[in-house]
């Protein structure tokens, strides 16, 4: 299983808003790539579908069930729930229950924003 | 990028290149200084000190202390890794930081002397529990239920208030940041500072006068 990596997340929004940064590694380019064929994947009904079925009603069993899937936590991200109040409810509900998730999402977050921070200083 | 580094230039090393192999190295910096940090804060609470910056340099004196368990004998650990995928690196990573955080955290004498009638092994006990982020998620969860409890069950979003508090509070985050990683919920700065301005005066009306 792939873990959530922030930073990644970043470089692929950069990317998305054509604004990649030119001296990214081989690797990154590689990855970023990858997680950008996962996104146009999963269209925001199917991510709905994933995340009904996936979140757990209390706190997970440890920090692998939820929110470390990267496939949910991209789909997240980047597509949000737009109009479900119902699904971003249980979400947020979720987070507020869940130590594990929520811990993650805030170390996916810091790398996210930190990221995008350098860039814009650049 | 490992199998940079674990190609290191000169002495005994693989004879790998020295620019790429300083590159290297500062792409690890830039992607797990952040995990090491955490791992760091979870294993070994901010209780534990007087002031915010004594605790900043234990995590500093941490993250250099699993630098140099990476690095001795001419990167010998490092070459060693047989991880072929990154998360098996950052697992290696996590419990290295992991061990080293809770050796250091046995090392610092506690604040408050615990209570005399409570026996050696007890306090052991006590002791691991504080050690393993026991305490951050028994805080985590006395926060949340506390509000929780106070909030009732009338507000429509009282999840969504709860979660930006939680960011601010407990993750540290600034409202700019909470409403930038937010935006796709349609969470804006003004809906994070009336969240988090809400849930403080119901915790103010708590308080004792």
């Amino acid at each position: 299983m792939d873990y959530p990596d922030g930073r990644l997340f970043a470089l692929l929004q950069l990317k998305l808003d054509g604004e990649s940064p030119a001296d990214l590694s081989e690797e990154d380019r590689a990855k970023i790539e990858e997680l950008e064929r996962k996104l146009k994947s999963q269209s925001t009904e199917t991510l709905w579908k994933k995340v009904a079925k996936g979140l757990p009603n209390r706190e997970c069993k440890d920090e692998n069930e939820f929110f470390a899937r990267e496939d949910i936590c991209l789909g997240l991200m980047f597509h949000g729930f737009k109009d479900s109040d119902e699904d971003r409810n249980r979400y947020f509900q979720h987070m507020n229950t869940c130590f594990y998730c929520f811990e993650l999402y805030s170390d996916v977050m810091r790398g996210y924003l930190s990221e995008l921070e350098k860039h814009k200083n650049r | 990028m490992l199998s940079i580094l674990q190609n290191p230039p000169g002495n005994g090393g693989g004879g790998g290149d020295y620019h790429l192999f300083n590159e290297g190295w500062s792409h690890f910096l830039d992607r797990y200084r952040a995990l090491i940090a955490t791992t760091v804060k979870r294993f070994c609470g901010e209780n534990k000190f007087t002031n915010a910056s004594e605790y900043n340099k234990f995590i500093d004196d941490i993250t250099y202390d699993v630098l140099e368990i990476l690095i001795e004998k001419n990167y010998k650990v490092i070459r060693q890794i047989k991880a072929t995928a990154e998360w098996q690196f950052k697992g290696y990573l996590f419990i290295v930081t992991k061990n080293e955080s809770i050796k250091a955290c046995k090392k610092i004498p506690p604040i408050d002397a615990y209570d005399d009638n409570v026996r050696a092994d007890q306090r052991e006990v006590v002791r691991e529990f504080e050690n393993t982020g026991y305490q951050r998620w028994e805080n985590f969860h006395n926060m949340a239920s506390s509000i929780r409890d106070k909030q009732g069950t009338r507000s429509k979003n009282r999840h969504r208030d709860l979660h930006i508090f939680l960011l601010s509070s407990f993750g540290g985050f600034s409202n700019e940041d909470i409403s930038r990683a937010l935006s796709k919920e349609g969470v804006t700065m003004k809906i994070v500072t009336n969240s988090i301005h809400r849930i403080k005066g119901m915790l103010n009306n708590r308080l004792p006068e």
